[in-house]
């Protein structure tokens, strides 16, 4: 016969690509089941850019803001008051009690956050997560805009956990024009 | 591990939860190490305006907007994004962060 079936000259020059289809499709199902595990977030919220045609109201006088702050050197400041690692759930939770009771005049409570330019990103991201640790409650409210830091008076807070008086905080979104 | 956007190393958080709404693909804004933001997985940092253009572009189309910033980059350069997010009336952001275990 003069046919030519092959293997008879030397050896055969395509590789035989079963088991490489074996080992992609295994590696596709493992990604498949991994991907949806990856990303784990924190929603927050930003201020809203207010509409320059609409006058804006200030805010009324018996407002409660609460401020978070982590400084420059990673410590973390609630308005006036300075927190330990240790303690900053705890007076955290003391912080949402306050303003949880004055949910129905102010709505839910908000925390607002803001760190130093040149705190770590870990270090805010730790505060964050501290503030959901105190209470899943929390409405986190981010600031964009740079405060005035020397803005704010050195009132202490009683030991009762009473907030200091209103008014002692900068207003954290965007102020009148 | 397996990241969307630019591959950078995330802070961990205990309280970060799983989104399991359903829906578009977010967009991801990465703030490396060195401070630089990237859209996605672009090869080139993105400008302001950039920025600002693919977030109302993320609004159109009822995408979330995912900040996954660098543990070891300064709080500073993550502002500017939130700043941009506000600009561009997102009503908020999801900050990427990885499950800390145990506890």
């Amino acid at each position: 016969m003069g046919m030519d079936v092959g293997a008879k000259k030397g050896p055969r020059s395509d590789i035989n690509i079963t088991p490489l289809v074996d080992v992609v499709l295994v590696l596709l199902i493992i990604f498949m089941v991994l991907t949806p595990l990856m990303e784990k977030e924190i929603a927050v919220r930003v201020p809203e850019e207010p509409d320059q045609t609409q006058p804006v109201e200030p805010p009324p006088a018996d407002l409660l803001q609460i401020l978070f702050k982590v400084d420059e050197a990673g410590l973390f400041h609630v308005n006036n008051e300075t927190l330990t690692d240790e303690n900053a759930i705890d007076r955290l939770k003391v912080w949402y009690r306050a303003a949880k009771s004055k949910e129905s005049t102010q709505g839910p409570p908000v925390i607002f956050f803001d760190a130093d330019d040149k705190a770590k990103y870990a270090r805010a991201m730790k505060g964050l997560d501290t503030i959901r640790d105190s209470s899943p409650g929390w409405t986190i409210g981010m600031m964009t805009e740079k405060l005035a830091s020397a803005a704010t008076g050195t009132e202490p807070t009683p030991p009762g956990g009473t907030p200091p008086s209103p008014g002692t905080t900068p207003a954290p979104t965007n102020p009148p024009q | 591990m397996l990241q969307k956007g630019k591959s950078v190393e995330l802070p961990k958080a205990k309280n970060a939860m799983q989104n399991k709404a359903q829906g578009p693909e977010p967009l991801f804004v990465s703030v490396t190490a060195d401070g630089k933001v990237y859209i996605e997985s672009d090869k080139q940092p993105a400008s302001p305006e950039q920025l600002v253009d693919a977030m109302k572009g993320a609004i159109a189309e009822g995408k979330r907007v995912m900040v996954k910033a660098d543990v070891n980059t300064e709080y500073g350069a993550v502002r500017p994004v939130l700043d941009r997010a506000s600009k561009a009336k997102l009503k908020g952001v999801q900050l990427a962060a990885e499950e800390l275990k145990g506890k």
